[in-house]
């Protein structure tokens, strides 16, 4: 308790930023508990209602609780971020360490995939294949992860060629250790901060990446309450029925904001070198 | 730590001001000169829409109703707001034989092409003989046995009778060509007609078309000089463009955006109740083929509160085929499948459809998992309500609804294949004034358009009695026993009856919309 406090003081702003993830978190978890109704239920009777003490943010056009949706849109982005997130971590520090540790043709032929995934727009590229794949949120992370996963190949490759030449390599090869052994004990627990930092902050554009192929009709596919689509769909009521931009917007944003500086602030915390 | 937080506050003020900027410039004045006439005294005009053609040849599917639509081509006849006819390429004076085999129409003199070719009995016969050869959909509706031409004199004789042959011809898939010019590249650049209009430039991909005025017009003087058709199926850019001036007039504006211009000065609606119908074809070619099935999913649909809540009382509630615009019986047909989502379910159940595996959603009687793909487009705005609230009333029934979004153009292509479970589309069935193509073509077994696998020999019989039956109130009774044998077969879900309107600025004149649907341009269409 005494640490956490001193951890605390120590680190405000990572503290209150990590506190606001949690809840977040909480949010999406407990989305059953919080929602005021189901969010796929369609009361056609009060469609468009706008804001009041029945439905904290309005209805949708279908009447369709919004404040029930936005908890339970939390849940799917959440959900999808985080696995993106994992996925390129792990595909991008797996391909990046063999790159850097191999060296030769194997280095060459996964640098110049990366080298060719670069010299595309991601956006686009990723739009291309959501696109070819058929729009579904699963579609969503695998085509932003397919263009995403190089940033984390080449840092965990350049990390991997400075650890190499360590000296406690050498001290590891001379004591016997074998490649695996070295790859699992030495390099990749050397390597990992730097790709979760890179991870942490990478959060918030990730997801609003996956709004972003939502939005354009490539991820998630109707009823389901995602953010980036309900957004979309409440475009043709700009005028009309504000709401159903404004709040699927604002929590975009307000999420968007939370793990930007919580990745931010994580990064103070584990490379405190800057200060 | 100071530095960065001065830096990040730094970086926070940028922002703002960069999200104030974005939002003025947002607001800021429309584009002046756009459209209109212009300093060198031209006068233009851009009309958006959610629908346009996959090419400009007329015999392609509807896509003859574009070369009407553009004001490139006319018909003999021109089908009136009350869906009588009345002639246009030909005089009103056309006359028939008793049997009802032989229609002399009186070709209009001094009707021109836009080359300057000249009208003749002759050009039109060769239009038509055009049309029948070369289009799938002509012989639903007519085969003649000849045509004749002398001087301006059209003759066309048919080997049964074709009581409603002036109606068929209003239909654009008859529009008037030259057919002595060249026909090869008809797709691309259009075909050379009548109208008031020519075309300038056609764009297969955006579908963006121009056509300039035409100087060899034979009914008077062209009023503009050029109209730009923009294409896209995004109703907030439709809106937003008559908004922001980008657009001087938008076919079919959304009901839910339609308010905001009905109360402003800015601009003008012409509405009119249509002869259309929002189809929900069933395939019966998959699990759909159980009657019990398609008669609890039309039981269980609630139209009524579709159109009074989510289309805001802007489409009228479908019952049968034909609107309730027309006289075809809305008010006396008996529909077995009225709302009534007890008896749904009930019929479920008692069929066997439940839900075994405990996912939420029913399966066939033989353990079959249901997934019915709802195929829709969003050229028209009532279409994706459409499609998403059928998914969410059916999935409280039980069954599992995917609904699956393209553009127009596939819509119809898949509607022709049978490449659908529940196919959406928004359909003109009184485009001749008269059902019986529609009929024909959607319902019949053969049907061009009849991929449902519906084939019910009772119903052919009446449409074959239909197509050779001259006394009006006779054909009024076989169209309603027609339309009483689709509801007994539980044939399609007839959701609403929409309300077409075309929004133009103010300072548009002579922009209609009628029920027909295809006339939208003509030489008296103006801008100040």
């Amino acid at each position: 308790m005494v640490k956490l406090i001193a951890f605390v003081k120590k680190n405000p702003a990572f503290s209150v930023f990590a506190l606001l993830a949690a809840g977040l978190i909480a949010t999406a978890v407990c989305a059953p508990l919080l929602a005021a109704q189901d969010p796929y239920t369609a009361v056609m009777s009060e469609a468009l209602q706008p804001p009041g003490p029945e439905h904290w943010f309005g209805t949708d056009w279908l009447g369709r609780d919004l404040y029930s949706r936005i908890l339970y849109g939390a849940r799917t982005s959440l959900t999808a971020v985080f696995c993106l997130t994992g996925v390129i971590m792990a595909a991008g520090a797996f391909l990046g360490i063999t790159a850097g540790w191999c060296g030769g043709v194997i280095d060459a032929v996964i640098m110049r995939i990366s080298d060719i995934m670069i010299s595309f727009p991601g956006m686009v590229l990723a739009m291309a294949a959501a696109g070819i794949m058929g729009a579904s949120m699963k579609n969503a992370v695998a085509a932003i992860a397919i263009v995403s996963w190089t940033k984390y190949a080449r840092l965990a490759r350049s990390l991997t060629l400075q650890i190499r030449n360590q000296d406690y390599i050498a001290a590891a090869r001379v004591t016997g250790s074998r490649t695996p052994h070295i790859l699992w004990r030495y390099v990749l627990p050397n390597a990992i901060p730097a790709v979760l930092i890179t991870g942490a902050t990478d959060i918030g554009t990730m997801m609003m990446e996956i709004a972003g192929l939502s939005f354009l009709g490539f991820g998630a596919v109707p009823p389901a309450a995602e953010w980036g689509s309900m957004l979309s769909e409440g475009r043709v009521y700009m005028t009309t029925a504000p709401w159903l931009m404004l709040f699927p917007g604002l929590a975009i944003f307000i999420a968007v904001m939370i793990l930007n500086l919580l990745g931010d602030s994580l990064r103070d915390v584990l490379d405190p070198r800057e200060e | 730590m100071m530095n960065r937080n001065k830096r990040n506050r730094a970086a926070l003020l940028l922002l703002c001001i960069l999200i104030t900027a974005g939002i003025l410039t947002g607001c800021g004045g429309k584009k002046e000169g756009q459209a209109g006439t212009d300093g060198t005294g031209t006068k233009e005009l851009v009309i958006g829409t959610g629908q346009s053609c996959g090419t400009l040849d007329s015999l392609q599917g509807y896509d003859g109703w574009y070369t009407v639509r553009f004001g490139i081509g006319q018909t003999l006849t021109k089908l009136n707001d009350d869906f009588s006819v009345s002639g246009w390429l030909a005089e009103d004076d056309y006359t028939v034989n008793e049997d009802h085999t032989v229609w002399t129409f009186t070709v209009r003199s001094g009707v021109t092409f836009s080359n300057g070719t000249e009208l003749t009995a002759e050009l039109a016969k060769a239009s038509l003989e055009y049309t029948c050869e070369n289009g799938i959909r002509a012989a639903e509706y007519f085969t003649p046995v000849s045509i004749e031409a002398d001087g301006q004199t059209l003759t066309i004789i048919t080997e049964n009778p074709e009581p409603i042959l002036p109606n068929k011809l209003a239909d654009p898939y008859f529009t008037i060509i030259d057919t002595t010019a060249d026909l090869t590249d008809i797709a691309d650049k259009g075909p050379v007609g009548t109208g008031p209009f020519v075309l300038s430039s056609f764009n297969p991909t955006t579908k963006e078309t121009v056509v300039v005025k035409n100087e060899n017009y034979w009914g008077g003087e062209v009023l503009l000089d050029q109209i730009t058709f923009m294409y896209t199926e995004d109703q907030s850019t439709l809106t937003m463009g008559l908004q922001s001036g980008d657009f001087d007039a938008v076919y079919n504006v959304s009901m839910t955006n339609i308010d905001e211009f009905s109360d402003n000065d800015s601009y003008s609606i012409v509405r009119t109740a249509s002869g259309r119908t929002t189809h929900g074809f069933m395939n019966q070619n998959g699990v759909l083929k159980d009657e019990t099935l398609r008669q609890a999913i039309l039981r269980y649909i609630n139209k009524e509160s579709y159109c009074e809540h989510l289309l805001n009382g802007e489409y009228v509630a479908g019952k049968t085929l034909l609107t309730s615009a027309s006289d075809y019986g809305y008010d006396e047909l008996t529909d077995i499948n009225s709302y009534n989502p007890e008896s749904a379910v009930q019929l479920l159940d008692e069929a066997g459809y439940l839900d075994v595996d405990g996912d939420g959603f029913r399966e066939t009687p033989s353990g079959e998992k249901i997934n019915l793909r709802f195929v829709y487009y969003t050229g028209r705005p009532e279409q994706k309500i459409v499609a998403e609230a059928t998914q969410m009333e059916l999935a409280q029934l039980g069954i599992r609804v995917t609904p699956e979004v393209h553009d127009t153009q596939t819509v119809i292509d898949m509607l022709g294949k049978g490449d659908y479970d529940i196919l959406c589309m928004s359909i003109n069935a009184l485009n001749c004034g008269d059902p019986e193509n529609h009929m024909n073509t959607y319902f019949k077994t053969g049907g061009s358009y009849n991929a449902s696998g519906y084939s019910s020999a009772e119903f052919d019989a009446v449409l074959d009695e239909l197509t050779v039956t001259a006394d009006p109130e006779q054909r009024m009774e076989l169209v309603k026993e027609a339309e009483q044998i689709l509801l007994d077969d539980s044939v399609c879900i007839y959701y609403c009856y929409p309300v077409m309107n075309f929004v133009t600025k103010s300072n548009v004149s002579g922009i209609t919309s009628t029920p027909a649907d295809f006339y939208w341009v003509s030489e008296k269409t103006d801008i100040q």
